[in-house]
């Protein structure tokens, strides 16, 4: 199966019951401003603030290379600044955050051929940054809809408790796998609410994303998958995530695969319903180990420290680590020294001061 | 996955020079898309008869002016008048040669006679000045003008005197000017004569001919993971524009007849 622009409007209809609106460049998702920041953010599609190039979060709110490592990647951070966080993003970019958006999938065959079509409708509306352009490649097989893929299991994971997270990092030997879910106990046991949320939202708390309480939930637990619509096959590719030993579950995504390629993988996938469908697996064959996942969890619990901080400014920020240390930021091992030693409610104190 | 060098360049352009400019069309895809690496005018790159260079990320066009692309002789309706390589290798811990590696991406463009430009965002380390020795060269034997460049500003200057003959000359004149001494410089500190310069750099210099050698060897070529087939191209594209008057030999003494074939 492929998904097209109907396809795509049917799915996002049938499982997250959003309104269908029409627009001179098709029909379109209606979403409040911070699902589409999180939708743009995971699939690339881009806000239409230019008919060239629309901008797209995608990739700017990472934050290490590696897991198990704290080597800065220019994004949340840029060195020594905290730079490219969804504040920092709606202070320069206000449409962002200022209305509901309209997500239009727009099939097309060429660049130029796109490129064609949004100068026509840019210049046919009065407010083009309230449109989400989402690509669909037709000369692409499985019409490059990956990352749509991803979107659709965050959104999906998210409800079973999990923060959860597209292209996370792991490792430049095994890649960096579509899709990632985290239960950190430390996270779930400190009086702050924080699963059931896209990793990214942690740092849109004072852009008024709102906490979830978690019930019933006690225990740490990791997953990983691999998504592909152009091929059936990524196997391979998830194995090479699982070998790691830090996850508990592996997922296949794909939008018409029928069975996993293992009895120990589910399977993320879409019914002829256009229902998302999760078929769980049926071994329950232990993939983890505990020495391994454990040194992952100790790296997760800090890593989300660093999405809470990214909800101050690079001054607040600063100021906060002049009054606990009595000196200036002089290194990037001086920030990651100082927020890997905050506890969940320090910093969750902090974001409250600013609010 | 962070963002790679590509995008970084792609969004800062966006964001300094919008989607349009002094009547100029910007032509720029996203990095999932491969349509860069078509020939133009479908995609970003460029060549002569039948001989493509590496794509570019970016091309300014005036649209509805027919033009006659050398790579196929065909007759598009938009006329491509700058195209840009960019590259943040600069903050990426490329020093030394490694920088070399995409000059060759918007030389197809200086080849058919457009502005080819190769940017090289400011960063932690410099130009290498054999850089702009290699564009300046470049300039004065290809039919279109190479630039090198580290700030957008310098291009947005070049992009608004495009239609400006007088104007669009003083501007490639000073570079050239600027690109050279930038070379020179360089060279009389380092070498003061090619015979120095063919002794430190790997280079024989014969009546009529010259051999560059290096250590290359045929896992360069073939494994995506190693830069250094890239590097050798770049090297390549240096000791033939840096002698432009006699005939070139690569070799490479590591290689064997059978990694060849």
């Amino acid at each position: 199966m492929e998904i097209d622009s109907k396809k795509f409007l049917e799915i996002m209809q049938e499982n997250f019951s959003l309104p269908i609106v029409k627009t001179s460049l098709g029909e379109g998702i209606k979403m409040d401003c911070l699902g589409a920041f999180i939708f743009s953010s995971v699939t690339g599609a881009g806000y239409l603030d230019n008919p060239a190039y629309p901008f797209t979060p995608k990739g700017l709110l990472k934050l290490f290379y590696n897991a198990l490592d704290y080597k800065f990647v220019t994004g949340l951070f840029d060195n020594t600044t905290i730079k490219n966080t969804p504040y920092n993003l709606s202070l320069g970019k206000k449409f962002i955050f200022e209305s509901d958006k309209i997500i239009i999938p727009v099939e097309f065959n060429s660049e130029r051929e796109l490129q064609a079509k949004l100068k026509k409708f840019f210049s046919e509306v009065s407010n083009p940054t309230d449109y989400i352009i989402q690509r669909i490649e037709l000369s692409k097989k499985g019409n490059g809809m990956e990352p749509f893929m991803e979107y659709l299991i965050c959104e999906t994971m998210k409800k079973e408790n999990y923060i959860v997270e597209s292209q996370i990092p792991l490792s430049h030997r095994e890649g960096s796998p579509d899709f990632g879910g985290y239960k950190i106990k430390s996270l779930i046991n400190s009086n702050i609410s924080l699963n059931k949320i896209h990793l990214i939202e942690l740092s849109m708390i004072r852009l008024g994303v709102k906490r979830n309480k978690l019930q019933g939930e006690k225990c740490s637990s990791f997953i990983v998958g691999e998504a592909k619509t152009s091929t059936t096959e990524m196997l391979k590719q998830l194995n090479k995530y699982l070998n790691t030993k830090f996850f508990d579950e592996g997922f296949e995504i794909h939008p018409s695969k029928n069975v996993a390629s293992k009895d120990y993988l589910n399977l993320f996938t879409i019914d002829s319903n256009n229902k998302i469908l999760l078929i769980r697996r049926k071994s329950k064959i232990k993939l983890f180990d505990e020495k391994r996942q454990k040194e992952y969890e100790d790296w997760l619990s800090n890593y989300v420290k660093y999405y809470l901080i990214a909800n101050l400014t690079n001054d607040e920020f600063d100021r906060f680590y002049q009054d606990y240390n009595h000196k200036q930021i002089s290194s990037i091992n001086d920030i990651v020294k100082f927020v890997n030693n905050l506890t969940y409610e320090e910093i969750f104190k902090k974001i409250r001061e600013v609010l | 996955m962070a963002l790679s060098s590509d995008e970084i360049i792609k969004r800062e352009i966006i964001e300094k020079l919008g989607h349009s400019i002094n009547g100029l069309k910007l032509l720029v895809y996203p990095e999932s898309s491969n349509e860069d690496q078509k020939i133009f005018p479908e995609g970003l790159t460029f060549g002569v008869n039948g001989v493509a260079y590496g794509s570019c990320d970016a091309c300014w066009i005036f649209e509805e002016e027919k033009w006659i692309n050398p790579f196929n002789n065909k007759t598009s309706k938009d006329c491509p008048m700058v195209a840009l390589e960019g590259t943040d290798a600069l903050n990426r811990g490329s020093s030394g040669n490694a920088q070399y590696q995409r000059f060759h991406h918007a030389l197809g463009a200086v080849k058919s006679g457009l502005i080819g430009v190769y940017y090289l965002r400011k960063g932690k380390h410099k130009i290498q000045e054999d850089l702009y020795g290699m564009a300046y060269f470049a300039s004065k034997t290809e039919k279109g003008v190479y630039l090198i460049i580290d700030n957008l500003d310098e291009l947005k200057e070049l992009l608004i005197s495009i239609n400006k003959k007088s104007k669009l000359d003083k501007f490639i004149q000073n570079k050239m000017k600027f690109m050279h001494q930038k070379f020179k410089n360089r060279f009389d500190k380092s070498y003061k004569t090619w015979e120095v310069f063919a002794e430190k750099r790997s280079t024989i210099i014969k009546k009529n001919y010259i051999i560059k050698f290096s250590g290359r060897m045929k896992r360069n070529f073939t494994d995506g993971s190693q830069r250094a087939g890239h590097i050798a191209v770049g090297e390549m594209f240096l000791t033939k524009y840096f002698f432009p008057e006699k005939f070139f030999y690569y070799l490479w003494p590591k290689m064997t007849k059978a990694d060849m074939t």
